[in-house]
């Protein structure tokens, strides 16, 4: 019996289709190890070696695990409800409502993004908060920081885009507050200092597509929220992670 | 206990305890996975509709069992009727029976709304769930007999959260503040009026008495004047013309009635004046009189030839029925102002050219132009002159000291031209020389205004939404704002509660032709042309009866299809002398004393244009049969608990006693078979008659006539005055 066990993993790890996904052998050596990690894509960026600091759970809190993972059911949630929601000014309540009270499990999903969306927002700036009290933003990891720097404005900006899609009062008038900032700023908004550009051409206009909120923004929120943004977020915390890697894994203790 | 012991014996193996974690939380998991699904399954509304059923159920199966119980005692005809509707009910029980849970919804495309209402509410449409409690409750009325539900959903009345299954998310109660997400919650009963109004644009909408009322006082208080108002953007201006004020009035009289109007009448409520009071300073009132008092006319100064005779001018007042519209001592017609003391107020020679000359003064006025003679308008003046005398005015003290103005006339003239203007008098008054837009805010679109926008100033304790607001408007604006130039109007709490329905009405939308109600048939034809243009602007028939489509409604029976509804002759014999037609009312035809061409074209012009082919014509010959028949019909209706017949009969419709006399056979027929078609605001019941019984009917109220047919031919002296 145990013998015909054998000889079926000895085949099965002969087929194409194995050698072709498990390009080395069994990783039962120091090479082979090394070997996984890197024919691995995924893989590949995570350090190929983890010292045992790392692993303590009170070092990293592995918040930046936590921020990664929620960023996955995010996209995964995200995406169920995006089979849901039409981005018009007609439809786009009336899909909130429908998800809420007509599709099964609808609640849930939406809950679920929301409070993760909340969660990762959280997450990130307490992780950034761990490296920076762990000094972790030094040399060599002082790009890395900076990647951070731009994911972090990436999670917020997915929040605030992601807010106007219920396209209610509330999400009305949050977008209305926040864009009108937009206004505010300096040479670029319409009524900020140094102005020089008009209601019709300035950063707030941009960002809104109309003077007004309307059905462009709608579209413009959405666009970005659900494919300009988390693509940048991806490749940017591809990069992000590859780094952590090449500056010798995570930093170690003070 | 177990397992911190478990733990503490173990604590070398730091495996185990991942263990024992990773089970933990795998059982919180699975455990919230439950919880979700159950949470899921479970939603309020499916007990709604459970319980619902049951009630259906159970008060159809009661019906059945009276009619099961009755069955044995029945016979013939009944029995076969009982079986048939009992077959029907158990039809009903086993369709209510199989009935699914699920989610309801009604999805209206014209209106751009989906409404889940239904599915919590799911016996709104059975009568005979019309006493349960909400949310098992049918619909009261029979508001869902005329709209159909498929067709109309719920929001479009109610407002609220449609596409919601919960009571708090349907906004069942109105959350104000910051962080409400919604703009619309489930009106409130006081203001449910105010939807019928966006599809009724026809002043009186039938069972809406606070937004016919509302829309009344827009109506008679003239908020359009300064406001933009739907429904009224072209409305006259509702004051008088104050052209050649200076020759009309005394100076007295003016200063008091510009510091307070309400002096001549304190009586609260848009009955009689309607001018509010604005907050004006003691200069701009003076500056105001000298500005008005400045315009004369030269004319008006010479005396008429001739002296009057009181007497006869009592006669031509009392023949004429000036009473129909005019106050004396307050009682009277609510058109046109108070007569008595009317000394104290206009100049003589003034009266006189106005009687002679009605329309040169006051080209919109609702006074017809009557066809006095010189020596009748001096009789009449020189009876009002003595019946209605009042006291001479004095200017009061506190325009002594004033009065002595320093200033010259001119810049006494134009500061009192600043006022006018800046006050908002262009919003009624017209006046030669000065025009200007509305001076106020634009009130379109008002129910979808935004409500954190709005000043509350000094009003506190109040729920803040935008009707209140209107009604601080109207109440005293000062509240909201210092300066405001709000003028206060003499109306009541209930008129302006009635005025905010109607309002409240206008949310901006516009409802798809289909849905909006307007009276059937009726073009609107504002400036009417030729000879019957000016016949009906002369003697200002749409002062009280409406004519193609304008008009007021004194008169519940608008002329358009007139000349179907009553006979020829009868028509001319009333332009000689109108009588009332109906008892109770107070407000009788005037005499217009019209010539006899004009008269003969009316009757013409009637009886071949304003005539309506939806109504039969029918030949005045019936037999005996259909008569007696059609008798006994009227007595088995009750028709004679409203309308008088003979000798007895109830006062709330017209008398039917000569009724032949005076309406087609045609016209007869039409109404009793569709009241509600011709004149929906009627309360004349629709009996749903079959086409004999109409006919019947018909035979039996035309043959009801005071002539028998060989001496009809003339009609002059004939006519009844009741
Ligand atoms: C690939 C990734 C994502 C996709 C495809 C996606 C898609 C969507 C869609 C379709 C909605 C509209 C539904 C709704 O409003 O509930 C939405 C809402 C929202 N999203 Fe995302 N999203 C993604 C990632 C994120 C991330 C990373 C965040 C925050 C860091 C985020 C924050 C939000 C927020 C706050 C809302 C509003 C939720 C609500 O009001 O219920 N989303 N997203
Ligand atoms: C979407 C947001 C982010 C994700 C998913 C993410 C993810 C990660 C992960 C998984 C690690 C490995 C160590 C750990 O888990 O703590 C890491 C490390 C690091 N992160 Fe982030 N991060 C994000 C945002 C940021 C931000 C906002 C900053 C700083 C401004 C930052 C700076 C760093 C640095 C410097 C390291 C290296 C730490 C060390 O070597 O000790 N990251 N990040």
């Amino acid at each position: 019996m145990i013998r015909l066990l054998k000889q079926l993993v000895d085949w099965i790890v002969r087929t194409q289709v194995w050698l072709s996904v498990f390009r080395q052998g069994w990783p039962n050596t120091e090479r082979n190890r090394i070997l996984t990690i890197l024919n691995t894509c995924l893989f590949h960026l995570h350090p190929i070696k983890v010292r045992p600091h790392a692993l303590k759970v009170k070092y990293t809190f592995c918040l930046g695990g936590i921020s990664m993972f929620l960023f996955i059911v995010e996209t995964i949630t995200g995406v169920l409800l995006m089979f849901y929601y039409r981005p018009t000014v007609e439809y786009a309540y009336q899909d909130m409502k429908d998800l809420e009270f007509a599709v099964t499990f609808g609640l849930f999903l939406r809950n679920m993004h929301r409070w993760a969306a909340h969660g990762m927002v959280l997450t990130v700036i307490l992780h950034m908060c761990r490296v920076f009290y762990t000094g972790s933003y030094k040399p060599p990891r002082e790009y890395n920081w900076c990647v951070g720097v731009v994911l972090l404005v990436l999670t917020l900006l997915l929040s605030f885009t992601g807010y106007l899609l219920p396209w209610d009062q509330l999400a009305f008038w949050a977008v209305t507050v926040g864009t009108n900032m937009a206004k505010a700023t300096p040479v670029l908004g319409a009524e900020g200092p140094f102005r020089i550009l008009s209601e019709m051409n300035d950063m707030c206009f941009y960002l809104r597509g109309s003077v007004d909120i309307s059905e462009n923004t709608l579209l413009r929120f959405y666009v970005l929220h659900c494919i300009a943004l988390p693509l940048a977020a991806v490749v940017l915390m591809s990069i992000h992670f590859w780094r952590v890697r090449k500056d010798g894994g995570i930093s170690g203790p003070l | 206990m177990r397992l911190r012991r478990f733990i503490k014996m173990d604590k070398s193996t730091l495996g185990t305890i991942h263990y024992v974690w990773f089970a933990v939380i795998g059982a919180a998991l699975s455990v919230a996975v439950v919880v979700l699904c159950i949470k899921e399954y479970d939603r309020d509304w499916k007990r709604c509709q459970v319980v619902v059923k049951r009630l259906q159920t159970k008060a159809i199966e009661e019906k059945i069992q009276t009619l099961e119980s009755e069955l044995p005692f029945s016979q013939g005809k009944t029995k076969a009727k009982n079986e048939e509707t009992l077959a029907r009910m158990r039809m009903v029980r086993e369709q209510v029976l199989s009935m699914p849970v699920k989610i309801q919804q009604i999805q209206i495309d014209a209106l751009g709304r989906v409404d889940r209402c239904t599915t919590c509410h799911a016996g709104i449409e059975d009568t005979n769930l019309a006493e349960q409690e909400n949310p098992y409750r049918g619909h009261p009325g029979n508001y869902l007999q005329w709209h159909d539900i498929g067709k109309f959903g719920c929001t479009v009345c109610h407002e609220g959260q449609g596409l919601s299954t919960n009571y708090t998310q349907a906004a069942h109660r109105p959350l104000r503040g910051l962080d409400r997400p919604w703009q619309k919650a489930i009106l409130p009963r006081y203001l449910i009026q105010s939807s019928c109004g966006k599809c009724h644009l026809d002043k009186e909408v039938p069972f809406a008495p606070l937004l016919s009322k509302g829309r009344d006082v827009i109506e008679k208080a003239g908020c359009s004047g300064c406001h933009k108002v739907r429904l009224y953007e072209n409305q006259e201006k509702v004051g008088p013309s104050l052209d050649r004020l200076g020759s009309k009035v005394n100076r007295a009289w003016l200063l008091r009635w510009l510091s307070n109007p309400r002096e001549y009448d304190p009586a609260e409520g848009l009955t009689r004046y309607r001018m509010p009071k604005f907050n004006l300073t003691k200069e701009q009132i003076v500056a105001l009189e000298v500005f008005l008092m400045a315009d004369r006319d030269g004319a008006v100064i010479q005396s008429p030839a001739g002296e009057g005779d009181s007497e006869a001018g009592a006669l031509l007042f009392r023949e004429s029925r000036c009473v129909t519209c005019h106050l004396v001592e307050g009682k009277g017609g609510y058109l046109a102002p108070e007569l008595s003391g009317i000394t104290s107020k206009v100049n003589k020679e003034w009266l006189y050219r106005w009687m002679k000359n009605t329309h040169y003064f006051q080209p919109k006025t609702q006074m017809p132009q009557f066809n006095f003679s010189g020596q009748q308008v001096n009789d009449i003046v020189a009876y009002l002159w003595e019946e209605f005398q009042g006291d001479e005015l004095e200017v009061p003290g506190e325009f002594e000291n004033i009065s002595g103005f320093d200033k010259d006339l001119e810049s006494l003239v134009n500061q009192g031209r600043k006022v006018f203007m800046e006050s908002g008098c262009t919003g009624c008054h017209t006046k030669s020389g000065i025009e200007q837009g509305r001076i106020a805010p634009d009130l379109t679109a008002l129910a979808s205004r935004d409500e954190e926008g709005l000043n509350w100033g000094e009003v506190q304790d109040i729920e803040k939404y935008i009707g209140n607001w209107v009604f601080m408007q109207l109440k005293d604006p000062a509240l909201l704002e210092k300066k405001a130039k709000m003028p206060h109007f003499p109306i009541t709490d209930e008129e302006m509660a009635a005025a905010i329905v109607a309002l409240l009405s206008d949310a901006g939308e516009d409802m798809p032709s289909q849905y909006v109600a307007s009276l059937p048939g009726r073009e609107s034809y504002p400036d009417l042309p030729g000879e019957f243009g000016k016949i009906v602007d002369k003697y200002r028939c749409r002062s009280c009866h409406v004519v193609y489509g304008k008009g007021g409604w004194v008169s519940m029976h608008p002329l358009d299809r007139e000349g179907s509804e009553v006979k020829k002759e009868w028509l001319r014999g009333y332009f000689g002398l109108p009588y009332s037609l109906r008892p109770i009312l107070k407000e009788r035809m005037v005499n217009l004393k019209m010539d006899d061409k004009e008269a003969e074209f009316l009757v013409n012009f009637f009886s071949t244009v304003m005539v309506d082919n939806s109504i039969p014509d029918i030949e005045d010959t019936f037999n005996e049969d259909d008569i007696a028949r059609g008798q006994s019909l009227f007595d088995k209706n009750g028709c004679i608990s409203c309308h008088i017949m003979g000798k007895g009969g109830g006062y709330v419709g017209t008398p039917l006693t000569n009724v032949g006399d005076r309406l087609t056979a045609g016209w007869i027929y039409a109404f009793i078979k569709n009241p509600r078609y011709y004149e929906p605001w009627s309360i004349q019941p629709d009996y749903g008659l079959s086409e004999e019984d109409a006919r019947a009917l018909t035979a039996y109220l035309s043959s009801c006539r005071e002539m028998k047919k060989e001496n009809r031919v003339s009609l002059g002296g004939r006519i009844n005055i009741q």
